[in-house]
């Protein structure tokens, strides 16, 4: 029988089929307990311990023996050490004895103490980041428990979903999962920074490198075009507009739900994903104190290459002989480039005051600087990126204590971060603090309140888009007057007549007063009660507030430059203020069942949503000095002000059932039905249904041979709806509204109205179905772990802006026009490569594929055109933000190719070439082509993790390809004739065409091309890029001698952004990816950070 | 306690349920929306200024871009990359490019506005039936004008005269243009009846009068009469109503003694039959023309904020073109600038509402306080000139005009000596007289000289020439595509 082979050996033989595990004897009380990662036999005989047995499918052995001693039952007494693998203690781990309320918690030394417990019983070890642990007490008072961390894959751990939690193993969707390791000390101001590269199906865009700035997130593609592709953040339970001015610290995981069988719960604004962040809580024992201090210094990621001064001064040269030559033919007079400036001189020479060919007074459209021949001598050369951005510092503090007792636990928190902008005078500064408290009234009744107040303050102008300074900065021209250099255009400065009189951004941004202060409180109080065995109830009142204050003040010094204005004259001030208030209300009973082999598990809700908003806004012009940047009626004139306010509500019934037989078969379906204001009469409810299923094959006899192989094998496959209703058009997208169009008869301004948005009554939700199939593996002794998924996910009845006929009155409507299908697939896998006792090597990587094809269109599929200047195209079969404009393969350097390569009617010599598409021989509009898309198709991220005795080593990757760039600020420093030479432009056109002899790198064309109002390649960039996103370096003492008092020390050396291999030079990173997600208008640079810290625990 | 929660809570739930319906049905708080505004006299009042607010786009685009561009009075002899003006200087134009899409939908938005009063106003209680017909009739004028630039432009466009739904636009294609002047004609008739030769409260100076909708209409008969409808039947017709207006004289209007005031600010609603109401501030209410076809480092006393365009400059064609001693000149161009170092600098430019006095007043580089004109009584004048000229040859009367508007310029008599030579003689003052107000490329297709004039200026400076088929704009590519067949494309585009 089974114990003779039990016993054989020295009584740590294999077990290998534990299912026929008999109980020999009702005397004899056999354990069999499944860890996380090995399995314990223990067989009790008589009282009498017989034997211990570890192994199982682990083989790792409990490094003791026990004394075969005859046991009372009389309660005793258990202490001992929780440590993790490398032999460091783990604070505030949990220890419960099971089925009972008795329990304590670790101190920071890792050490509990569990009195009065009986030798039989059996305790349940859980911390955070750890796997459980399940340990028999065994007549044993000491017992030191060592704890597994569970990578992303520990199928004991516990994850969030939406109104609950589960374990990883019961998941029947895709759900994705990071906790603290992956979070603890990197040099990152929000956790969506922590969160790149670490999900599968998660894309995370540093679109800007702006301090404090939300980041972009993708959940399995987009499929929006104007209705947002954000997905829905939901902060311990109350949804949140975005993850800003949350201390990273505070959280103890991210979930993220990605399709809609997990997500449709959430209804109305699923359909992008929801991410779940759930923060840290208090737990029983010993108020616990930790510190941590972190420096760090950043420097811009990359900058983009521009002429520099030399290169400059010739590019000029050849655009004022090009004006020249221009003139002459306006004149009908035959100007050559060749005209030496004398006689220029004199061709420009009024009768009464003649245009000398001096520095001073030469004609600088058509002549040259003389002091180009004397460089910097006479001359300043600046390198506006490099004396713009320069290297900042950021720290932050952050303390917290939590414990609790039987009936109160606590944990607070409190952050202080100042971190400086590499761009000049800006500066983000975070106060937050944290306190999450529950008290248990009676054994049934808990409540609780968790309160996140919070204040930051930006002080910085924009920097981002089209106008901002990051664009200026690259384009200022790099030759300015003597002395003036990076003081060009301020007050009193001589303006350099051959460029652009532009303001020196960084007296712009030091002497602009930009400051924003956003206090935010994140709130929600709830009572727990247990109503009946298995049913409970949690009601929960949400609160969310953040009011911004703007301020802005632009002294004359700015506004006007550097005229003679008197001080205060040419002022202006801006006063904005935005006042957000959200309000939930929610009620979730779930009820509980197990019976025999059979698991229940329901849940049923509803819940009450208001967001109201409240803005206004003062400009004012014209003040007494530049002293005061405040203003009253007296001392200003008002330019504009206004007040605005919109409100909407939601009305919520959701409800869940999970069923669950033997583990090895699970099912799950939700429902929901959601109300809206944003919508109109019957339009306004939705219903989203999901289901969802899995097999858990590993738990199946006939896998019983593999189990050595195959520790863990589930298949799940779920489908569900979920829907978006995140329009433009703010809160009343399906409302004509009339907005103030004025006018002045006889010069005094009249108030007009009109209708300015196009009435929708129609207009409903957008709706998106998926479908999931999904495999989560353990193998070989569960150091390999996978989890597989593929799906499609259809979006029907997308909302758009769309474009309508003139004739209406107006350009577009919100409107539901049409389907869009992301499909792909996402893998992750966990291995640990090296498990010793002092070195540890684990990798966890994900990669995910995403496909995005449009498949219906409203108007029988005809084409929507987006984008600048139409250069994006909605078309049935492609990617939903396809380039089309023309492909340039090169410059017509020489007549032979002019005669002989198809061209335009308008082609000169130096010309782009452009593909011939359609092959008939001319270049026009028909061969403008689809030249790729902006989402990219391959998402990875790499994460190596090493210990070494009291050291860990870890260094995240990241990369994607598949995507184009199109960078309308690459096309404007990129186009010699915008600006005429005022400006710089990109390093390339130190390369140009200028004649046959000469015909540059056969890719720049002549500096005054004739078809540089069309769009073509030259402005769309290879997206792919691969980067160490983080290298961390730490060194953990417990105890340390030195330091008496001190439980643990930890230092560490993080640095982000570190290396990077792209080809994108369109920008300042191929990340940065904005206007509508269609064109890169240049962003604040993201930054290279090198970061130091030190983590106490008290 | 327990129980007490149970029932807190079952409170709370049946309340939400009860009042769901009512709950989620939410007014917009700061906007008023069109299920609750045009519903009062006042409202129409403000909705009226919003039909007047869709000109303020007009001359920009219109006037400048589209006309005078268009045409020998200006040229771009280097590549500017970012602006339409080039392409359309070139006639290089495109169906996509951004001005002609703008022209179309600046129009429809005021047609757009006007329909949406015109609805509804016959049943809006007024205290005063007079002042609803006045501002019925406001109303269609703007409409009509819209239309006028619409036809001018593009020939043949959709003919909207009350409000629809996007999927009811959808069943409109393009009327014929006889037929959009025929709907222009019968609604300025309408509209001329409606409304008053002068307004009695100064604080309406500026709204439209029956002289502008006579003389409009008048201009639509000239139109009508002219390339390539050629039904000159039109001219007796324009004849009889522009002399309606001219009979007014030293009544409602009156004729400027010297021609340099005309565009100045303080002189504003003072001449013109019809103007576009700009004034300063920085609130966009301004004008932008003043700062597009100057130096872009002329001296700041004269332009604080800059120039609102930057290349491109009066033609030597133009400035060649005018006889010695016309003082047109030299309130229209110059040759010679002072720099913002102060140097003297040879170069042409167009100094037109270009008002020193206010310069100092703006507050960016498109908030001159200064009115466009969209309709001038000399533009009545020649017109009225030029129909007799076509139904009775150089009559002394017609003559009479010629040689009034030349003697104001400081320029001897004209005697032509046929209708041949009237006409070309009118060629040339109208080019003189309303140079940089968007009338000569209109006027060069109306009297198909288009291809004579522009080729031998097009051969010589951009090597290229035109046909005939350039005598409209395309139909913006962004309109056809929205339901292809709907709008079919203009030849040769």
């Amino acid at each position: 029988m089974i114990f003779s082979a039990f016993f054989a050996g020295t009584g740590h033989a294999m077990l290998t089929r534990r299912r026929n595990l008999q109980r020999p004897d009702p005397n004899q009380l056999a354990f069999y307990i499944r860890t996380g990662t090995y399995c314990l036999l223990l067989l009790v005989c008589s009282n009498r311990l017989l034997a211990h047995n570890v192994g199982g499918q682990g083989t790792r052995a409990i490094e003791q023996t026990i004394t075969e001693n005859v046991k009372t039952d009389t309660a005793i007494t258990v202490r001992g050490v929780v440590t993790n693998a490398n032999g460091q203690p783990v604070a505030g781990a949990n220890i419960l004895v099971k089925g009972s309320t008795q329990g304590t918690t670790t101190n920071e030394q890792g050490i509990y103490i569990i009195r009065n417990v009986s030798p039989k019983a059996v305790l349940t070890v859980s911390a955070i980041g750890y796997a459980d642990e399940v340990v028999g007490i065994v007549y044993r008072t000491a017992i030191d428990i060592k704890m597994e961390r569970s990578g992303s894959n520990g199928l004991d751990e516990v994850v969030v979903v939406a109104y609950g939690t589960a374990r990883k193993r019961d998941l029947t969707g895709p759900v994705s999962h990071i906790g603290p390791i992956e979070m603890q000390d990197r040099p990152i101001v929000s956790i969506d920074q922590a969160m790149a590269a670490q999900l599968p199906g998660v894309q995370v865009q540093a679109v800007t490198g702006s301090p404090g700035t939300p980041l972009q997130l993708r959940i399995r593609g987009a499929a929006s075009v104007s209705a947002s592709n954000d997905p829905l953040y939901i902060v311990d339970g109350v949804p949140a507009e975005n993850l800003q001015d949350i201390d990273p610290t505070t959280i103890a995981s991210v979930d993220v739900l990605k399709d809609a069988s997990t997500a449709a719960i959430y209804g109305a604004r699923g359909s992008n994903g929801v991410v779940i962040i759930t923060t840290k809580k208090g737990t029983k024992g010993k108020s616990r104190i930790t510190a941590s201090v972190n420096f760090g210094r950043q420097t811009p990621e990359q900058l983009v290459p521009m002429l520099s001064p030399e290169e400059w001064i010739q590019f000029k040269k050849d655009l004022i002989d090009s004006s020249w030559v221009a003139r002459g033919r306006s004149l009908g007079l035959p100007y050559s480039a060749t005209d030496d400036m004398n006689y220029r001189a004199s061709q420009l020479t009024s009768p009464s005051t003649p245009v000398a060919n001096t520095h001073a007074l030469a004609n600088t459209n058509y002549m040259y600087d003389p002091y180009w021949n004397y460089g910097t001598d006479s001359l300043d050369y600046v390198d506006w990126q490099k004396a713009f951005y320069r290297p900042a510092y950021m720290q932050r503090y952050n303390l917290s204590a939590s414990g609790g007792n039987d009936n109160v636990l606590h944990m607070v928190a409190g952050e202080y971060l100042n971190q400086d902008g590499i761009i000049p005078a800006s500066n983000y500064k975070r106060y937050s603090f944290r306190s999450n408290i529950e008290v248990k009234l009676t054994n049934s009744t808990k409540i609780g309140m968790e309160l996140a107040p919070s204040v930051s303050i930006t002080n910085g102008a924009n920097v981002d888009g089209k106008n901002g300074v990051g664009a200026a900065v690259a384009g200022t021209a790099p030759v300015q007057e003597k002395g003036m250099g990076s003081n060009s255009g301020t007050v009193g400065s001589t303006p350099y007549r051959w460029v652009a009189d532009q303001l020196s951004p960084i007296f712009q941004m030091e002497n602009t007063y930009n400051n924003t202060q956003l206090t935010k409180v994140l709130s929600n109080a709830y009572i727990d009660t247990r109503l009946a065995k298995g049913l409970n109830l949690r009601v929960t009142g949400g609160w969310n507030t953040s009011s911004s204050d703007y301020k802005n003040y632009t002294p004359t010094s700015v506004a006007s430059s550097r005229r003679t204005d008197k001080p205060g004259s040419k002022s202006t001030s801006i006063r904005n203020t935005a006042r957000n208030q959200y309000y939930l209300f929610q009620s979730v009973a779930t009820y509980n069942l197990a019976v025999a082999q059979h698991d229940l598990k329901l849940v049923g809700g509803y819940s009450v949503e208001q967001n109201f908003l409240a803005q206004t806004s003062q400009r004012n012009s014209g003040f007494p000095n530049d002293n005061l940047y405040t203003f009253d009626q007296n001392s200003s004139t008002v330019t504009t002000s206004s007040a605005f306010e919109s409100k909407r509500r939601q009305l919520s019934f959701f409800g869940r059932m999970n069923y669950a037989y033997n583990g090895k078969y699970l099912v799950s379906a939700t429902f929901r039905r959601d109300g809206i204001s944003r919508f109109i009469g019957k339009n306004q409810w939705g219903f989203f249904p999901a289901a969802s299923a899995a097999w858990r094959i590993s738990q199946e006899s006939f896998m019983a041979p593999l189990s050595n192989i195959v520790n863990d094998l589930k298949i799940r496959y779920s489908w569900g709806i979920a829907g978006n209703d995140r329009i433009p058009g703010g809160d009343y997208p399906a409302v004509g509204l009339v907005n103030p169009t004025s006018y002045n008869y006889n010069g005094a301004l009249y108030t007009g109205y009109s209708a300015t948005s196009i009435s929708s009554p129609d207009l409903r939700w957008e709706k998106t179905t998926s479908q999931n199939i999904g495999l989560d593996a353990s193998l070989l002794k569960n150091r390999i772990n996978v989890t597989l998924d593929v799906y499609t996910k259809t979006t029907n009845d997308i909302l758009l802006a769309a474009p309508v006929t003139a004739a209406t009155g107006f350009s577009t409507e919100n409107k539901n026009i049409g389907s869009v299908r992301n499909y792909g697939f996402e893998v992750m896998i966990g291995t640990t490569n090296i498990s010793g006792k002092d070195f540890s090597w684990t990798t966890t990587g994900n990669f995910s594929y995403n496909k995005n094809r449009v498949i219906k269109l409203a108007n029988d599929n005809t084409p929507i055109y987006k984008g600048w200047d139409n250069t994006v195209k909605i078309g049935v079969d492609q990617s939903l933000y396809s380039y089309f404009i023309y492909d340039a393969i090169g410059v017509y350097t020489s007549p032979d190719m002019l005669n002989k390569l198809p061209v335009m009617s308008t082609n000169k010599l130096g010309d782009p070439i452009y593909r011939d598409v359609n092959g008939d021989g001319k270049i026009d509009a028909s061969d403008i082509t689809n030249m790729g898309h902006a989402d990219p198709n391959f998402v990875w991220g790499l994460t190596n993790r090493f210990t070494y005795k009291n050291f860990d080593l870890s260094f995240l990757l990241q990369g994607q390809w598949g995507n184009q760039i199109f960078s309308l600020f690459g096309r404007n420093i990129d186009r010699p004739t915008t600006g005429l030479g005022n400006y710089n432009a990109k390093k390339v056109w130190a390369n140009r065409f200028r004649s046959e002899a000469f015909p540059g790198d056969g890719k720049t064309p002549r500096i005054d091309a004739s078809t540089s109002n069309l769009y073509d390649t030259r402005w769309l960039y290879n997206g792919a890029f691969y980067k160490v996103k983080n290298l961390m370096l730490g060194y953990t003492l417990n105890k340390p001698a030195f330091l008496r008092g001190l439980n643990s020390i930890r230092m560490y050396f993080s640095a982000e952004n570190i290396w990077m291999h792209d080809k994108y030079d369109g920008g300042f990173s191929p990340e940065a990816f904005q206007y509508d997600n269609l064109a890169d208008w240049s962003s604040y640079p993201t930054t290279k950070t090198f970061s130091a810290g030190i983590n106490l625990g008290l | 306690m327990k129980l007490y929660y149970k029932l807190f809570t079952l409170i709370i739930l049946s309340t939400a349920l009860g009042s769901c319906k009512r709950y989620l049905d939410i007014a917009p708080i700061s906007n008023q929306s069109t299920n609750n505004f045009f519903k009062s006299e006042s409202d129409i009042d403000q909705a009226l200024a919003g039909v007047y607010n869709a000109l303020l786009p007009f001359p920009d685009v219109n006037n400048y871009n589209l006309s005078e561009c268009h045409t020998n009075n200006y040229i771009i002899a280097s590549v500017d990359a970012q602006r339409d003006y080039f392409t359309i200087n070139h006639f290089d134009v495109t169906p996509l490019m951004g001005t002609i899409e703008a022209s179309w939908t600046n129009s429809y938005k005021l047609v757009g506005r006007a329909n949406q009063i015109l609805d509804v106003i016959d049943n809006i209680t007024f205290l005063d039936d007079t002042k609803r017909l006045r501002e019925k009739s406001e109303a269609r004028f703007l409409r009509a004008y819209a239309y006028f630039e619409l036809v001018k432009l593009f020939g043949a466009v959709p003919l909207i005269d009350h409000m629809v739904t996007s999927a009811e636009s959808l069943n409109y294609g393009r009327t014929s243009a006889d037929s959009i002047y025929n709907f222009i004609i019968a609604e300025l008739q309408d509209a001329a009846d409606g409304l008053p030769y002068k307004y009695a409260n100064a604080a309406d100076a500026g709204r439209v009068t029956k002289l502008a909708a006579w003389g409009l209409l008048g201009k639509a008969h000239m139109f009508l009469a002219g390339y390539p409808y050629k039904k000159s039947d039109h001219y007796q017709t324009a004849q009889t109503i522009l002399k309606k207006v001219l009979d007014q004289e030293n009544v409602n209007w009156k004729f400027a003694p010297t021609y340099a005031e005309l565009f100045k600010a303080a002189n504003d609603n003072k001449y013109h039959l019809f103007e576009v109401q700009y004034i300063v501030g920085g609130q966009g209410y301004g004008s932008p023309i003043p700062g597009e076809v100057v130096p872009n480092d002329l001296t700041t006393s004269l332009l604080p904020y800059g120039v609102y365009y930057i290349q491109g400059a009066p033609s030597r064609d133009l400035i060649n073109s005018y006889e010695p001693g016309d003082k047109r000149m030299f309130a229209t161009i110059d040759t010679l600038y002072r720099n913002k170092t102060n140097v003297w600098t040879r170069r042409d430019w167009v100094r037109k509402f270009l008002d020193s006095s206010v310069a100092a007043t703006t507050k960016t580089n498109s908030d001159w306080p200064v009115n466009f004109p969209l309709l001038r009584s000399e533009e009545v004048m020649l017109l009225y000139a030029e129909a007799v000229n076509e139904t009775s040859g150089p009559t002394t009367e017609a003559v009479a005009i010629l040689n009034r508007i030349r003697s104001r310029a400081g320029l001897p008599a004209v005697t032509p000596a046929n209708a041949t030579d009237f006409r070309l003689a009118m060629e040339k003052e109208r080019r003189h007289e309303f140079a940089w107000e968007g009338l000569y490329w209109f006027d060069l297709v109306r009297t198909n000289r288009f291809l004579d004039v522009l080729n031998p200026f097009l051969t010589t400076n951009y090597q290229k020439s035109i046909d005939a088929n350039k005598c409209l704009y395309p139909v913006p590519q962004p309109e056809i595509n929205i339901k292809p067949g709907l709008y079919g494309q203009n030849n040769g585009y």
